[in-house]
């Protein structure tokens, strides 16, 4: 597929929803440009168009120590920043008109409903309201990763 | 990165980990994990607190895991070289993977979770067998809200699920008794996971769920459940309090002894869903292991050692191991004459985020101010 340099799900209205929407649910091309960036930084700026502050928050997990597998993991304070930093763009915010939008990956929104129905609701214009405190789904969803049975 | 030595560091370092999993116990699991080199990245330590010592094994797999190729070779090749007496419980095992693992059976779009469980691991790997449990909620570590999940779908996936766990038709009396309790249940509650546990000599089929605080009880009666309801409320007012536990309440149904006087029992879960719910956050858990150290269901050095278990990773400046997640349940379980059994569940898994980014370059340091 070519490529101008935009991302697919980006948003003018909601670019920091655009971005983790692209990060978390989008299609593998799309995430794996983001996996696989030189430069995290540029790639949220000039592809999703985010703010200074809101890349930095997206990016800060370069700053921790080192993981074994030469990946950093953000901390759950960094993911607390990410939520945050959505909530700012959000509050009082006025959803789109209905637009056309690249499909998401279903095995991924299965994982993150939350994040599915912000972006469905914001910037697709056809989703459900959100519940008003999805900070905190949205937060769990970001930080579980891990199986629990009870 | 190695998950379990882990476990082992945390066991031999922390302040009365040793009364929560001793030093022999700890061996036992690492050598466990290494044996059945199953390439599991998320698992579950069962241990008892307030009864004879008994350590457990739990491994996790979803359905899009990673290595299941690997989970499944791995299990044919363990069910062919088992002991006479655990082979059927790993044929159940080999057999319920090879469906679950066909994207055409049913059973791979039925269950979304798996777990595997081997009881005291101090007996030799050689001498085990897994009980398998099946997930019915769809994408279960990313939902804390089950009870929203589709009802019915739930309930056709809990039934596939019977069928290819214990091998029954539906004349069997715990398929016949799964379904009751599902149609009894109220309109807000949820069964989640469905377990056979093929491994023990009693093959007990359980049903894991959730159902409001207000209509707990009622719903047991509904189903005849012969356990100590008068012993139950009175938990309710004392262990399973709201403050604890919200308004939702999550239970552990042995379908196997629901309906006898003299056996039936009730696992109650201190849930995951319960600390995302709860306005404090409380992944460590200390003021329920303070109630259960006041009812002598723990005592002093495993409250303590079981906070710091439960506290990894939630506190400023404790990531130290960043690709590890560490998190605690507790559960206790009341036998047929109202007493209490208490059990953690320590979890760990190997931390997965779509937000990590590689350590080097570090590209933020190049970024315009």
């Amino acid at each position: 597929m070519a490529d101008d340099g935009v991302g697919y799900y980006k948003s003018d209205e909601f670019p920091l929803l655009g971005l983790v929407t692209a990060v978390c649910c989008g299609n593998r091309s799309e995430r794996e440009r983001f996996s696989r960036s030189v430069d995290y930084y540029a790639y949220c700026v000039a592809r999703y168009g985010v703010s200074d502050t809101q890349a930095r928050v997206m990016t800060a997990a370069a700053h921790n120590p080192a993981a074994e597998d030469q990946l950093c993991v953000p901390t759950h304070e960094q993911l607390v920043a990410i939520v945050d930093a959505m909530v700012l763009e959000l509050t009082d915010a006025v959803p789109s008109p209905v637009v056309q939008a690249y499909k998401l990956d279903p095995h991924l929104t299965h994982l993150f409903p939350t994040l599915d129905n912000l972006y469905a609701y914001y910037v697709i214009g056809t989703g459900a309201a959100p519940d008003a405190n999805w900070r905190v789904p949205l937060l769990a969803e970001f930080d579980q990763f891990g199986t629990f049975i009870w | 990165m190695n998950l379990s030595s882990t476990l082992f560091e945390w066991s031999r370092t922390v302040t009365g980990a040793g009364a929560v999993i001793d030093e022999r116990s700890a061996q036992a699991l690492v050598r466990y994990i290494v044996e059945l080199d199953f390439g599991c990245d998320n698992y579950y330590v069962e241990t008892r607190l307030s009864s004879l010592p008994q350590t457990d094994l739990l491994l996790a797999f979803e359905r899009y895991s990673p290595n299941l190729t690997r989970l499944q070779q791995r299990v044919r090749r363990l069910a062919r070289d088992a002991a006479p007496a655990s082979q059927s419980a790993w044929r159940t095992a080999e057999q319920f993977l090879e469906r679950w693992l066909s994207p055409a059976d049913p059973l791979h779009e039925a269950v979304s979770t798996v777990w595997l469980e081997f009881d005291d691991v101090l007996r030799p790997l050689s001498e085990a067998a897994p009980s398998l449990s099946a997930c019915a909620v769809p994408a279960y570590s990313a939902c804390f809200e089950p009870r929203k999940a589709n009802a019915p779908a739930i309930a056709g996936a809990l039934q596939i699920a019977h069928r290819a766990l214990c091998g029954a038709d539906g004349n069997s009396t715990d398929f016949q008794r799964m379904n009751m309790a599902i149609e009894r249940l109220p309109s807000n509650g949820r069964f989640i996971h469905l377990s056979h546990m093929a491994a023990r000599n009693s093959a007990d089929v359980k049903l894991y769920g959730v159902v409001p605080r207000a209509e707990f009880v009622t719903y047991l009666e509904r189903i005849g459940f012969a356990g100590n309801l008068a012993r139950l409320a009175e938990l309710l007012n004392s262990l399973y309090t709201r403050e604890l536990c919200g308004e939702d309440l999550y239970f552990d149904l042995n379908l196997s002894n629901m309906h006898s006087p003299r056996r039936a029992s009730l696992g109650l879960a201190f849930s995951q869903q319960q600390v995302v719910a709860a306005a404090s956050q409380e992944g460590d858990r200390s003021a329920l292991l303070a109630r259960l150290r006041g009812i002598g269901l723990c005592d002093a050095a495993q409250a303590s050692a079981l906070a710091e278990w439960g506290a990894y990773g939630s506190q400023s400046g404790s990531w130290s191991k960043p690709w590890v997640r560490r998190w605690l349940d507790l559960k206790c379980v009341m036998n047929a004459s109202g007493e209490l059994e208490s059990k953690a569940y320590l979890g760990f898994a190997q931390r997965r985020s779509p937000f990590a980014v590689a350590s080097l370059p570090h590209p933020i340091e190049h970024a315009p101010p």
